[in-house]
């Protein structure tokens, strides 16, 4: 899982750099601390120097403690180099150290192994890896036996740093269409300037929306209250929002106000729609059989007879023919056409 | 069969370019006869590959005419009308849909009807040009000459070598001719940006590449987003194979793109490095169509009007492909571009158009 690159792109740097814009810029150096001992040792020997040392260890962990006392009340002081002090007991520093080193490690893969799961997200990925590490100049001629704090340069940006890519730029270049360069402005953006500007607006519209429906659904509601199935108190009932077949119904009938065309109700078998059917225009034709022997006019006009009375006389085209009508089959003479003729000729 | 040697046909030898020589035969209405199709070798005359796109051709076209001699080392092909329609096609393991679909973008423009074809098999394959490449660097091209509106939707994505990926490419602008083109000064790169693709391998591949990848961008300072897509059940094929694209996108609409595909037992890391270095070699080259751009910018710009059209080059573009794609060009319309080093030190090219038109959009 660690990419050890070295990256070998100066050669084509003095071009890229004409033609690549730089949009992050690298952070200022951090400093910080590591230790440069080499982890290589074998925790064999790390053993055996234990077991050789025991004591001279006990001695100089109580000096190092003794420092440590020293330092907390009166702070360093100049040439007593911790460090020094940690060369001179090898075995119990280079336990510490391997430690360290290891939490160092643990923390580093742990950064990493975070950065893995959400990479694509962003730029946020440090290398440590691939960072540098440096010896100021005046430790470093003083040799290996005074090793100095180390200077860690980070040269990769931090991973607070880079832009994020948003989820509507990896829709956009991940759509099917070909990646475009600028978003397309949100309507999101415009309904909050709206909502800005007029938000009582808003809140009354609504109210006017809910009261309209109240009204027009009142009936439907009124029903539900009386349906006989629905006895007794349930959860439902007390709920605000009508529930079950009512809102089924309240929703139907929103759908026919927008106008499409009713859905007729429930399902039920063929059967059972016809005999429902026949029972309507039966009360039907009977009060309207009343109403007639009884000498009542009724508002609504016999729908059945007035389309009776729609039907146009249809043109038949031209009349072209001398004889006969001519229909789509053809020219279609009846026997009194003939007779005419006929009669005709024996006159 | 008889190959008539008419002297209305251009003769060309040789097995390369078979697809463009045949879209050029077709846009330019000249027939064509390719004789020494691989005849030196052991398996003489077209290849199946060769043979399904000219399955194709058919398809898209009315009236063509293809003849093939006895041993495939020769075929005759007399152009019709281009059409286009809705059908599927089916290609062969040999190729990748980019083969089939690189030039049906030439010509499905000029057609009758809108062109709407179901492409399946290998997705993305070594020798051509992968969906997301296409979708990523080729379509701005398009968009370039005024050709709007394409889609290319990856249903499924298949690898080498068993294939069953299914594209959907949809072409529904149809233009009377490609506008002129003049883009001469390279464009900076504002964004790198990139798919990173698997199928029936572990997720963690994708994002292995990804990683590699960036760590070779990230000198350039540039901001990188490398998305996944990670191939699930149904949609990921019937092979195992990983693979990543890489595109740079410019202010100007250009986009240089590279791509791999991870080979057996190559390592994820190393694939996401190579391609991303790729790319900055991609992008040293300069110009304004990168390489694999080319061919569509460079025949797009001879269809163009009768102007001038021009269009920047880096000199890394010329190789023999440019030179052999010259000499198509010569032979099928009769015109000489003119190469210029400007500057920079990079190349113009001016083109005079032919005064192309699309023969469903004339005006009779």
């Amino acid at each position: 899982m660690r990419p050890r690159q070295n990256i070998k792109t100066n050669s084509k740097a003095a071009k890229l750099t004409g033609r690549i814009s730089k949009i992050t810029t690298t952070r200022p150096a951090i400093l910080g601390r590591k230790s440069r001992r080499p982890k290589a040792d074998d925790a064999s020997d790390n053993e055996r120097e234990n077991k050789g040392q025991e004591n001279q260890l006990d001695e100089m962990s109580y000096l190092e403690i003794m420092r440590r006392n020293f330092e907390t009340q009166f702070g360093q002081v100049e040439g007593v180099n911790p460090i020094v002090v940690e060369r001179s007991e090898p075995e119990k520093n280079k336990e510490d150290e391997n430690s360290d080193d290891n939490q160092l490690d643990k923390e580093f893969q742990d950064d990493i192994d975070a950065d893995f799961s959400d990479l694509e997200n962003n730029d946020s990925d440090i290398s440590l890896l691939d960072s540098d590490f440096e010896m100021p100049s005046e430790l470093e001629d003083s040799g290996d036996e005074s090793d100095g704090p180390l200077i860690v340069r980070f040269d990769q940006d931090d991973r607070s740093s880079g832009p994020v890519a948003s989820k509507a730029d990896r829709k956009l270049f991940m759509s099917n269409k070909a990646p475009l360069l600028e978003a397309v402005p949100l309507e999101c953006n415009r309904r909050s300037r709206n909502t800005k500007t007029a938000p009582d607006d808003e809140i009354n519209l609504e109210h006017d929306i809910a009261l309209q429906r109240l009204i027009k659904e009142s009936h439907i509601l009124a029903e539900h209250g009386n349906d006989p199935s629905s006895s007794g108190f349930s959860g439902v009932d007390l709920s605000l929002q009508p529930m079950g077949k009512t809102r089924l119904k309240i929703l139907e009938s929103r759908i026919e106000n927008l106008g499409a065309k009713s859905l007729k109700g429930d399902k039920m078998p063929m059967s059972v729609r016809k005999g429902i059917d026949a029972k309507n225009t039966d009360r039907r034709t009977k009060y309207e059989k009343h109403a007639k022997e009884a000498g009542i006019i009724l508002s609504k006009p016999d729908f059945k007879n007035q389309e009776k009375k729609k039907i146009v006389k249809r043109d038949r085209g031209l009349k072209i023919q001398s004889i006969g009508r001519s229909t789509r089959g053809g020219l279609v003479i009846s026997k009194e056409d003939i007779a005419k003729y006929t009669t005709k000729r024996r006159k | 069969m008889s190959l008539s040697s008419n002297k209305n046909i251009l003769v060309l030898t040789g097995h390369e370019d078979f697809r463009r020589r045949l879209v050029m035969s077709t846009l330019s209405g000249k027939a064509v006869k390719i004789t020494q199709i691989r005849s030196e070798d052991t398996e003489p005359g077209l290849r199946d590959y060769e043979v399904s796109f000219l399955r194709l051709m058919e398809s898209i076209t009315n009236g063509s005419v293809i003849e093939i001699s006895y041993t495939g080392t020769t075929i005759l092909y007399k152009p019709g009308l281009i059409v286009g329609g809705t059908f599927t096609h089916n290609c062969p393991l040999s190729r990748s849909v980019g083969y089939y679909i690189e030039p049906v973008l030439l010509m499905a423009p000029f057609g009758k009807k809108a062109t709407d074809i179901t492409f399946k098999g290998i997705t993305s394959g070594e020798k051509d040009l992968g969906v997301d490449i296409i979708r990523t660097s080729i379509f701005p091209v398009m968009q370039k000459f005024g050709i709007d509106r394409q889609e290319l939707r990856i249903v499924k994505r298949g690898s080498m070598p068993k294939g069953g990926g299914e594209v959907k490419l949809h072409l529904p602008h149809l233009v009377l001719q490609p506008q002129t083109l003049h883009a001469t000064k390279t464009p900076q790169i504002t964004k790198l940006r990139g798919i990173s693709y698997s199928t029936r391998v572990s997720p963690a591949t994708v994002n292995r590449m990804i990683e590699s990848a960036r760590a070779v961008l990230k000198p350039t300072g540039c901001e990188t987003f490398i998305y996944s897509d990670v191939a699930r059940g149904e949609d990921s094929g019937l092979s195992p194979g990983f693979g990543i694209a890489l595109v740079a996108e410019t202010k100007a609409g250009w986009n240089i793109s590279v791509e791999g595909i991870g080979a057996a037992g190559s390592v994820p890391e190393d694939l996401g490095a190579e391609i991303a270095r790729k790319l900055l070699e991609e992008i040293s080259v300069g110009g304004v169509l990168s390489r694999n751009q080319l061919e569509m910018g460079i025949i797009y710009m001879v269809l163009g009007k009768e102007d001038i059209g021009r269009v920047k080059i880096g000199k890394g573009s010329i190789d023999e492909r440019f030179v052999r794609l010259l000499r198509d060009i010569k032979a099928f319309w009769g015109i000489e571009l003119r190469i210029k080093e400007d500057d920079d030190g990079e190349l113009i090219v001016t083109v005079r158009g032919t005064g192309f038109v699309s023969a469903s959009k004339k005006i009779a």
